[in-house]
């Protein structure tokens, strides 16, 4: 928008890209990304979003009052603002024959399917995100079992907490959850039945039950992201956190943003891996442009700079032909099939919220 | 201007009216759309109590704010430290307030553990209260000088002296129950505000369950067909619960001047507010300004690691052209919203406008994300794909509603006291209607024009939801990135653009120290 005016004479291209501005890391990339597009005449304008739901709901809006043309010219989206935008039909189709680099993706890493849902080709993933925790003087084992985690509460009572479902880092820890206390059930990777549903959630809600009490707040309030609980780790106010980002806590203590004396922590021994994605919106005025930059960010340079430990530390979803990958990924855990979460927080909301 | 022409009266009318036919209109096809809905969002979990907490805060927040504004000090002394404290922006205030005094805060982590108590804590209905008064008081103090300016009430005073009753005793039979009267509208701009923010409750009000204004913006923001028709219920009960506000603010005052006025006497409350105030908002600034600059702060240290500027440095390239266009945005927002309300009060005063005041005011009785969905259909169509400038006119013109409402409410109450004579003698010279507008009365107000401009223009800076929802990413602002940054980690990063919207604000308020000069200038 600086230079609009400009770029109308010079005739660059903007590509207006929605995404998420909460994260330093992130936006310091996306600048990156900004000069090393400049130089194809395009100019990558960020328009920086509190949540990507934001941009969901107006292009659902735009898309039912059929507009011939968006605002939007791509978007960094994952999960449920997916599925809603792929099942109104307001997404670019058969993206990867617009990608050439789409063809560098490493298909070994799941990234087909959004929490449960075939991308179809309508969204290009752009990272993969790792569920884990961060734990301040943690015991010497990276990992844990659900029963040690409440052994842990029991022992700083007050001082651990998790985001308030249906926040998708809370929904993920329910989900962790859920598999771990029923073993992995076969019967989670499947839609639920009406018999099993009772069957399984039972031993997660006995077990928040007692965990909630040990809780900050005593389990009666939650952080509301992130994000959010991050902050109140930085302050002293808790213990733990949570994320997605394998590299964040590296990166925020190498920021000072998070102080020395804490580590991450998985709760099993695998860790929920999803995929981050880029789409772009059917009606976009400039879709070319928008295919230009998810091709710019799939190729190797890109990939390989956001993969860098001092910059966003998001690991790559290409393979990469001239060097070797550095994926320094925790064991991944699937996820549970997507009706599992409707029925997770409709019924965390019934026992906790009223 | 001194032609009849009726279809400038049919243009104020449409611009006046239309914004609440989309409403209108838009709310039918929400509620007509799916009933089926209806029985599971009454049965959504934890709904009666965010209608609970919410109407606590809208209640706790009027009653205290009215006793502790109607019966202090800085009512009766006028100064211009109040705006400052009004200028603080809300998001800003309430970061800065939590990080001081909430439990493992900067002053907290002073305080000997024996004194330690988590009464002002993050997420906690009382927290919200408190933030929310910190704020609205000063609003409603300055309010407050403005219409005492128009009551003889200090003739009053020495009447009721004459009569034989204390100075305080008149003050509270005689001068009270008019300034009560008079102060309904503001009151209730309060207490709607307290029923409906949003980004102030996000980090001070209890989230399990949050507020009905935070879940209708979630559920908002929820894709799924139930969750829409939630959101359209919950928006049409925040509308009843104003509805409701502006009764109870009539209750409130029958209640005031039946029961509690009479027995008042010679009591007087003397707590020191103007400190006290002052001192909450310097420190609540004071503290976000350390925070911008502190490098690794970690309980319990009293201080960063260190201190650098380092980070202002590098965001500077991004924050100059967002504070040149917020500043830009909110200067044309402002002088539209100034002009638009001037031209409607001159066309009152000629042809008598019915319910002028309930046009105007609207916009801040209503829940705001209502309004705008509400409207988005009429500028989709406008912006669709289009060049940033008709980006820019929807984004000033969706903004103008919210502005004007303030113009008129600082303006209107001195119009009216105008002798609108001085203006025909302008005229029976030979000048114009507007040459002669602009010689007498726009210097003779202009004090109340250029606070009225510079509160439209503070008004429109704050904004986030029209930027969001109509700048399509053309035009970012402060504001739009500082509400981006803090839905992240970085306290820094957050502190930064925080002070940098406070600083466009406290520019604002320089130009209240413009009117003598310009006056002077006129003279020559």
């Amino acid at each position: 928008m600086r230079v609009w005016l400009l770029g109308m004479m010079l005739s660059v291209q903007q590509v207006y890209f929605h995404a998420w501005g909460g994260s330093d890391e992130v936006n310091q990339y996306v600048r990156w990304a900004q000069q090393q597009l400049a130089q194809q005449d395009i100019e990558l304008v960020h328009v920086k979003v509190a949540d990507i739901s934001e941009t969901v709901t107006l292009l659902l809006r735009e898309n039912q009052q059929q507009q011939p043309s968006s605002a939007v010219d791509l978007l960094w989206l994952n999960g449920e603002n997916f599925h809603a935008l792929k099942a109104a039909g307001a997404l670019r189709g058969e993206l990867s024959q617009a990608v050439a680099n789409s063809a560098l993706l490493d298909p070994t890493l799941g990234w087909q399917n959004d929490f449960g849902i075939a991308t179809d080709d309508y969204e290009l993933p752009w990272g993969v995100g790792q569920f884990h925790l961060f734990i301040r003087n943690s015991p010497t084992s990276t990992s844990m079992t659900p029963a040690q985690f409440l052994t842990l509460a029991q022992s700083k009572p007050g001082r651990l907490s998790y985001p308030k479902p249906p926040e998708f880092h809370g929904t993920t820890f329910l989900k962790l959850l859920l598999l771990e206390l029923n073993q992995h059930n076969a019967a989670l990777y499947q839609p639920p039945q009406a018999q099993q549903q009772e069957l399984l959630l039972a031993p997660l809600w006995a077990y928040l039950d007692q965990l909630h009490p040990l809780l900050w707040r005593g389990g009666k309030e939650f952080p509301v992201s992130a994000a959010q609980q991050q902050q109140l780790l930085a302050n002293g106010v808790l213990d733990n956190a949570v994320s997605f980002n394998p590299s964040e806590l590296f990166n925020a203590q190498r920021a000072q943003r998070l102080p020395a004396g804490i580590a991450p922590l998985l709760i099993g021994e695998r860790a929920i891996t999803n995929s981050h994605y880029l789409a772009v919106p059917k009606a976009a005025a400039n879709s070319e442009g928008a295919v230009k930059v998810i091709n710019f960010m799939l190729s190797e340079a890109a990939q390989q700079r956001k993969q860098a430990a001092d910059g966003w530390g998001d690991t790559a979803v290409i393979r990469f032909q001239q060097s070797a990958n550095q994926r320094d990924l925790f064991p991944s855990q699937p996820e549970p099939h997507v009706g599992w979460v409707q029925l997770l927080e409709q019924q965390w909301l019934e026992r906790y919220q009223q | 201007m001194t032609s009849k022409l009726p279809w400038r009266g049919a243009v104020a009318l449409v611009l006046l009216t239309a914004p609440w036919l989309l409403l209108l209109s838009y709310g039918i096809e929400q509620l007509t759309q799916q009933t089926q809905f209806l029985s599971p969002w009454l049965n959504y979990p934890g709904l009666a109590e965010m209608i609970e907490q919410t109407v606590v805060v809208g209640i706790t927040v009027m009653l205290v704010a009215t006793i502790v504004v109607l019966s202090s000090q800085p009512l009766r002394s006028s100064s211009g430290w109040l705006v400052q404290v009004i200028a603080l922006p809300h998001l800003a205030f309430a970061i800065g307030l939590l990080w001081l005094f909430a439990p493992y805060g900067w002053l907290w982590r002073l305080v000997p553990e024996a004194w330690h108590s988590s009464v002002f804590d993050r997420q906690q209905l009382l927290s919200f209260i408190i933030i929310l008064l910190a704020k609205e008081i000063p609003f409603l103090w300055l309010m407050g000088q403005r219409t005492l300016a128009q009551m003889p009430w200090r003739r009053w005073l020495l009447v009721g002296q004459s009569l034989g009753y204390s100075r305080q005793r008149s003050w509270w039979l005689l001068v009270m129950p008019e300034l009560l009267r008079r102060m309904r509208l503001p009151l209730m701009i309060v207490l709607v505000y307290s029923l409906s923010v949003v980004d102030v409750a996000l980090i001070a009000a209890a989230q399990t369950p949050p507020p009905l204004a935070v879940q209708v913006l979630q559920w908002q923001l929820d894709a799924q067909p139930a969750s829409q028709q939630f959101a359209a219920y919950g928006a049409l009960t925040l509308l009843l619960l104003a509805v409701v506000a502006a009764l109870a603010v009539f209750l409130q005052e029958r209640l005031i001047r039946a029961v509690v006025l009479p027995h008042l006497g010679n009591f007087a409350l003397r707590v020191p507010w103007q400190a006290l105030v002052s001192v909450i908002g310097l420190a609540a600034a004071f503290a976000i300004a350390a925070q911008s600059i502190a490098v690794g702060w970690f309980y319990p240290e009293l201080w960063p690691t260190s201190w650098s500027v380092e980070r202002w440095q590098q965001e500077l390239s991004q924050l100059l052209p967002l504070f040149v266009q917020s500043a830009g945005i909110a200067a044309v927002v402002a002088s539209a919203s100034l002009i638009w309300v001037v031209l409607l009060l001159e066309w009152r005063r000629r042809h008598g406008v019915f319910g002028l005041s309930g046009w105007l005011l609207l916009p801040l009785l209503v829940p705001q994300l209502t309004l705008l969905l509400a409207w988005q259909e009429l500028f989709a169509a406008f912006t669709s794909g289009g060049l940033p400038w008709r980006y820019a006119l929807a984004l000033i013109m969706v903004q103008i509603p919210f502005s004007a409402a303030y113009v008129y409410l600082i303006l209107a109450p001195l119009e009216q006291r105008f002798e609108q004579r001085y203006l025909t003698t302008m005229q029976s010279f030979g000048y114009g209607f507007w040459r002669s507008w602009w010689l007498t009365k726009r210097s003779l107000l202009q004090q109340p024009l250029l606070l009225a401009w510079v509160f439209a223009a503070l008004v429109s800076m704050a904004q986030y939801l029209p930027i969001v929802l109509f700048g399509g990413g053309r035009w970012l602002t402060l504001t739009s990135e500082l509400v981006a940054v803090s839905s992240g980690a970085n306290s820094q990063l957050i502190a930064i653009y925080a002070v940098s919207q406070w600083l466009l604000a406290l520019l604002f308020l320089l130009v209240l120290a413009w009117p003598q000069q310009a006056v002077e200038g006129e003279q020559q």
